[in-house]
């Protein structure tokens, strides 16, 4: 069987690796609000102006309006993401339609866990707590699919090998 | 469903690793579907049915509650 919109094995070390470099910056950033001063950069804001999210009241005018931004966040976030999404869609050695199989299995396992934790999170978590969580749970989705799929695959690797 | 691809297999003098092998699937694969916990699709069931020599009817049966 034909394995859609997955890449080669070789992007499965790397995007580990990135995940687990985003997941550690990422945590640092969180706990001790580290922002390097050289990641200090001025880029645009799109939505700098929007009724919507900024009430309308910023003063200045103009599209995009430009403000100072450190990019360490953006940098671990970034990381999480590419490196979730290739550990997800990177085939294995021996890809076929039984590992096919698990890895969808793990991706639906995933799917509920999550929108079960986002569930709970609406209810009792509130206000700025309640962003801090919802964006934890945007990368918790793709940490809580990589335990999956590795531990199943390892635990009938263990069956075969004892076999 | 059940099926009797250990029996053909051994039958076959075939290890799990070159049925595998012949079919191009992992031995995970081939341990799986000899314990019945994972059903193969119709495309594997007729690539083992051909390398073990055997009709596909004769390889898997299905049970009551299938």
């Amino acid at each position: 069987m034909k394995a859609k919109y997955l890449f080669s094995h070789k992007w499965k070390p790397i995007g580990l690796t990135l995940f687990i470099i985003g997941l550690t910056l990422g945590t640092i950033g969180v706990l001790s609000s580290y922002e390097p001063v050289f990641l200090d950069v001025r880029v645009p804001d799109f939505f700098g102006n929007s009724s919507f999210l900024n009430n309308g009241s910023s003063s200045e005018t103009g599209w995009p309006q430009m403000r100072k931004n450190n990019l360490f966040d953006e940098i671990a976030l970034s990381l999480l993401l590419i490196g979730g999404l290739l550990s997800i869609l990177a085939k294995e050695k021996n890809e076929d339609e039984m590992i096919m199989k698990l890895r969808l299995e793990s991706l639906l396992w995933s799917a509920i866990v999550n929108g079960i934790l986002i569930f709970i999170t609406v209810w009792l978590i509130y206000d700025l707590d309640f962003y801090f969580v919802m964006i934890t749970e945007l990368f918790f989705f793709y940490l809580l699919f990589i335990l999956r799929f590795n531990f199943v695959l390892m635990r009938q690797k263990k069956l075969v090998d004892e076999e | 469903m059940k099926n009797k691809v250990k029996r053909y297999r051994q039958f076959s003098e075939m290890t799990q690793s070159q049925l595998a092998d012949l079919i191009g699937v992992s031995r995970q694969t081939i341990h799986a579907i000899e314990k019945e916990k994972y059903v193969p699709s119709t495309v594997l069931a007729l690539k083992l049915s051909r390398e073990l020599k055997v009709k596909v009817e004769e390889l898997f049966t299905l049970e009551i509650k299938d």
